[in-house]
């Protein structure tokens, strides 16, 4: 009868079946020797008239895998009509299930596709970037560095001094644009050294990738699978078509596949790009990627970089004195270096999911055991009525199965809408210049269910339903059957596995604290974040690049500008407009260096230290189109593009700094090498990123600064008075994007080749540079709040429980007069000491533990008291009202109902 | 001189190996003798039928088997009745009892419009 064993016992079973039809033929055989046949002619009609064995005993077999099925089937039904009974159990059960599977999976699933799928591209796991440590002191942001871009100089050094990389190449990332049928397009271009497609080892869809050959004839180009689709409509001709980028005339000689990414996923199209020692483009950093040379191992190369690398900057050679410790330079895997800046993230993520699954096994541990109790009558009038031991293990093993596929299903489902959520908080979607279309975690658009994983979530969830399924089982299953029926006999195996509960409980408690206390940082952070004084107001800005062929340039182009700029403010809506040259948030951040006063020009120019000074170019209304504040003085006006003085704007950072307390209105400060004087100061504004407090900064007028560059002769060192990148602002009363179309007319008319590209609201910028301490804030945010409901839900498990087995001595204690708030107390310090307890040992554990967040917090440390403070409040309200409901049922006890049931 | 053979109605199997064994404990090949004997060798059942048969009949919770020595020597296995196997004799012995009552009811009246 117990199918479960004769699942165990499939030899036995058929060695049952061979002797019972042996003894079927013997007695046949037997008989026939009795009647007086030989007794070899009796085997024989004996066999013959038994037929095929062999068929027999398929039949036989078949009839017991059926039974099997069927009496698992009839277990099934009944598991789930005993769910139904108890849809509070039930819920709670799958939810948390759901809750584990679908929250491991998700992020096991990005974070190993993330950190362990290698690259699409031949021996991927040879390439390799080289990373420089910038120290503080010569970084531009006056923060240590951490780049794997070089200036082109650095780059022709290793290329020619390395013997552990078997290949170097440079790329450049640049927007170009390109005429498509009556519409002129920006795509986002790569130039690159035509060896990088050789050392992908990349197979082109069409045509060829770039050789060494195009390093001579630069006009051509490569397209992206994505671009040849979206541009050309997969023109099967496409190879030897010529189209024209930036206005020079290129021939398209292949298409790559959508796997080859490099320099990003986003890049359209490349061009052939030859680093020449004093080529015309040497003051731009390229991005380096490099293969080791064939059994060289990694370190090898580490330390030929450190000296390569030092004798490039002039620093000592590595081992001799002065020179940097740790090294400067360092090799590493593309893959590791892509991952790099999310690294921490991965391991709080992992960290956290590891707590909510351990929280969800206690969770379901809790769970478990307190039905098992609950159902000690139940369980015992079944074996009083003949069910045996093994058949009362059967049916619970089938209920945590059958609970734990339901929980599986939901998870299932969990993990895919985990999946869509990570996807979509970790996408950022804005202009190129802003960081443009990127991903938090990169690769994660490849990253599907990883079925390993949910396989890996489905077992842990199940093995646990199935340990702390069958505890209470095993006990109940050997417990004397006469005394099952009353609570007294297992009262003392009730009283060893509520200590595990209560350990269990506390220990819910405590995990749920720590991930609330990580979160409330993050989140707290987050709001820091998001308050800061950005020293502008991004809401109802527009802001775009111009974008004009190199031949439109100099005086050309800023007159060009300056009439947009005019034509922009008489638009309707538009409150002002304005340009500049360098953009806040933006990667386009060049400015002019500033002579502090009391210093003669040119001292400036030394190794700069600390922070930086400079001077960008605004048009007399950009500030105000921006939204940034005037503090003293005045505004900026066209007059100040003709007559004396030369006026200038300065930041606060920047008068403090120079002037100190003092007004500096009226004082001047040296640019190019002449004087401006200072009429107005503006608030700070965060160019950089928001968590990084505003530069020095100095304001001057474009057509101004033109005169005094012409006068100075600066044309001839490349000076283009014209600012090289043009950023325009529209503040507009109402949506900002609603004027894009007027503003592409605008430029249109004004001249045929102009267009404009990343057209985006500001705030919108802003809201995208927060998408990392966002995704961070939420997720953990998210975390949290499970944990907590679980640990709730566990807590008030716990002392329903404890209610239910107390309910004739809560009925005694009324009989014998204790008023309802006495009850009540005996049911809530129990929980309230479970629950102070657990959130002491979580704080602890939290403070040992978060400063690993601190990397990832701004403007609080990871000792935050306040955080502290609201998140352990908050817990304590839910873990009371958890424990009140349990309390307050006590009170509601019939004291003749309760003796009762004795 | 053998005795036409008869193919028995789907069900009917089980009821007689219930009916039988209800006798007392009894192993396979005993069963498939007292079928014929009692039948006067009308129901001649095949061991490809009686065997599934008894596993399903045991499966169902309505024969137990043991196994014990038997007058060959060896051990043989014997079934009996469970309380269970015998609520359903009696339940099934009436369906039968009614349903060849029914059945000769309709082919008396049969008979009657022919002839």
């Amino acid at each position: 009868m117990n199918w479960w064993r004769r699942f165990l016992d499939r030899d036995d079973l058929d060695r049952q079946l061979n002797a019972e039809l042996r003894d079927h033929v013997e007695r046949m055989v037997a008989d026939y020797v009795q009647s007086g046949l030989s007794e070899q002619q009796a085997r024989r009609n004996a066999r013959l008239e038994f037929g095929g064995i062999l068929q027999l005993k398929d039949v036989c077999r078949e009839v017991s895998r059926l039974a099997l099925l069927e009496h698992a089937a009839q277990d099934a039904r009944y598991a789930v009509r005993s769910f139904r009974k108890t849809p509070g159990f039930t819920v709670a059960a799958i939810v948390t299930l759901a809750l584990g599977i679908g929250a491991t999976t998700a992020i096991f699933s990005v974070v190993s596709a993330t950190l362990l799928r290698p690259l699409p591209y031949k021996d991927a796991d040879r390439l390799v970037r080289i990373v420089d440590h910038v120290p503080a002191e010569e970084s531009p942001s006056g923060l240590p560095l951490r780049t794997s871009a070089m200036n082109q100089d650095a780059f022709l050094w290793w290329r020619d001094q390395t013997k552990t990389l078997a290949g170097i190449a440079a790329s450049l990332t640049a927007s170009m644009t390109v005429p498509i049928g009556t519409e002129t397009t920006r795509l986002t271009g790569a130039r690159v050294s035509p060896s990088l497609f050789a050392m992908l080892g990349t197979r082109p869809l069409a045509g060829r990738g770039l050789t060494a050959d195009d390093e001579r004839h630069a006009n051509v180009a490569v397209l992206s699978a994505a671009s040849w689709a979206r541009y050309f409509s997969s023109d099967p001709h496409i190879v030897g078509r010529t189209i024209s980028l930036d206005g020079v005339l290129h021939t398209v000689v292949g298409v790559v596949p959508a796997d080859f990414d490099f320099p990003s996923p986003q890049t359209e199209l490349w061009t052939p790009y030859l680093v020449e020692p004093n080529g015309p483009n040497r003051i731009l950093t390229v991005d380096v990627l490099a293969r080791l040379r064939d059994g060289v191992p990694i370190a090898a190369a580490s330390s030929e970089a450190n000296v390569i690398g030092n004798s490039f900057v002039g620093l000592p050679a590595p081992g001799a004195a002065g020179a940097p410790n740790p090294p400067r330079f360092e090799v590493v895997g593309l893959q590791d270096e892509l991952v790099e800046p999310v690294r921490p993230a991965l391991r709080v993520l992992m960290a956290a999911v590891g707590v909510v699954l351990l929280i969800v096994c206690a969770n379901v541990a809790n769970l478990l055991m307190a039905r098992g109790s609950t159902r000690q009558r139940e369980l015992g009038i079944r074996r009083a009525l003949g069910a045996g031991r093994g058949h009362v293990i059967r049916q619970i093993l089938t209920e945590s199965v059958v609970l734990s596929t339901a929980g599986g299903l939901a998870g299932t489902g969990l993990a895919f809408g985990g999946l869509w959520l990570l996807k979509t908080l970790t996408a950022v979607n804005l202009p190129a210049l802003y960081g443009g279309t990127s991903t938090l975690l990169p690769g994660i658009e490849r990253v599907g269910i990883d079925t390993g994983v949910l396989a890996f979530s489905l077992l842990v969830c199940l093995g646990t339903g199935l340990v702390f399924g069958l505890m209470p089982a095993l006990h109940l299953a050997d417990v004397a059957l006469p005394h099952t029926s009353s609570h007294a006999a297992a009262s003392g195996l009730t009283r060893a596995r509520t200590s595990v509960r209560r350990l269990l409980t506390v220990s819910q408690l405590a995990l749920a604290t720590m991930l609330l206390v990580g979160a409330g940082l993050l989140i707290h952070s987050f709001v820091n974040l998001s308050s800061v004084d950005l020293g502008y107001s991004p809401t109802s800005a527009l802001t775009f690049e111009l974008v004009v062929p190199p031949q439109v340039s100099g005086v050309r182009k800023l007159a060009l500008v300056n009439e947009l700029a005019a034509r922009l403010a008489s638009l309707p809506h538009v409150q002002a407009a304005g340009f500049t040259s360098a953009a806040p948030l933006s990667t386009m951040q060049g400015g002019l260096v500033l002579t502090p006063p009391g210093t003669t020009p040119g001292q400036g120019l030394g190794p700069r230290r600390g922070r930086e000074q400079r001077a960008s170019l605004v048009s007399p209304d950009y500030l105000r189109a921006i939204g940034v504040r005037l503090v003293e003085g005045r505004w900026l006006d066209a007059r100040d593009g003709l007559v004396q003085p030369r006026a200038m704007l300065v930041n606060r950072a920047l008068a403090r700094q120079f002037f100190g307390d003092k007004s500096p209105l009226g004082l001047s400060v040296a640019v190019g090498g002449v004087p401006w004087q200072v009429v107005g100061v503006v608030s700070d504004v965060r160019y950089h990123s928001i968590d990084v407090d505003a530069d020095p900064q100095a304001y001057l007028d474009p057509v101004r600064m033109n005169a005094v560059a012409r006068a100075a002769g600066w044309e001839k060192y490349g000076f283009d008075p014209a600012p090289l990148f043009v950023s325009f602002a529209v503040r507009v009363g109402g949506n900002p994007t609603s004027i894009v179309p007027d503003v592409r007319r605008l430029a249109r008319q004004l001249d045929p080749m102009a267009t404009i590209d990343g057209a985006v609201a500001m705030d919108q910028i802003v809201s995208g540079s927060l998408a990392r301490p966002r995704f961070y804030a939420v997720l953990l945010g998210l975390f949290g709040g499970i944990a907590a409901v679980l640990a709730a839900i566990g807590i008030y498990g716990l002392l329903a429980y404890a209610v239910t087995l107390r309910t004739q001595e809560i009925g005694i204690r009324m009989a014998l007069g204790a008023e309802p708030r006495q009850v009540m107390g005996l049911v809530f310090r129990e929980g309230s000491v479970l629950t102070v307890i657990g959130i002491a040992i979580g704080v602890a554990a939290a403070m040992g533990l978060t400063r690993y967040l601190r990397g990832m917090l701004f403007g609080l440390t990871p000792l935050d008291v306040p955080t502290y403070a609201v998140v352990c409040a908050a817990f304590a309200v839910v873990a009371c009202v958890a424990c009140y409901v349990p309390a307050r049922r006590a009170t509601s006890v019939d004291p003749l109902v309760a003796l009762r049931a004795e | 001189m053998t005795p036409p053979k008869s193919d028995l109605p789907q069900g009917t199997l089980d009821l007689l190996i219930l009916q039988i064994v209800a006798l007392g404990p009894i192993h396979g090949y005993a069963i498939a003798q007292r079928l014929q004997q009692i039948s006067r060798d009308v129901v001649q059942v095949q061991q490809g039928s009686l065997y599934p048969a008894l596993h399903r009949l045991e499966n169902r919770g309505f024969l137990a088997a043991t196994w014990k020595p038997s007058d060959t020597g060896r051990d043989a296995k014997f079934y009996r009745l469970t309380p269970k196997g015998r609520a359903q004799l009696k339940e099934e012995t009436a369906n039968w009892a009614r349903l060849t009552e029914a059945v000769g009811l309709i082919l008396q009246t049969a008979d009657g419009g022919t002839g």
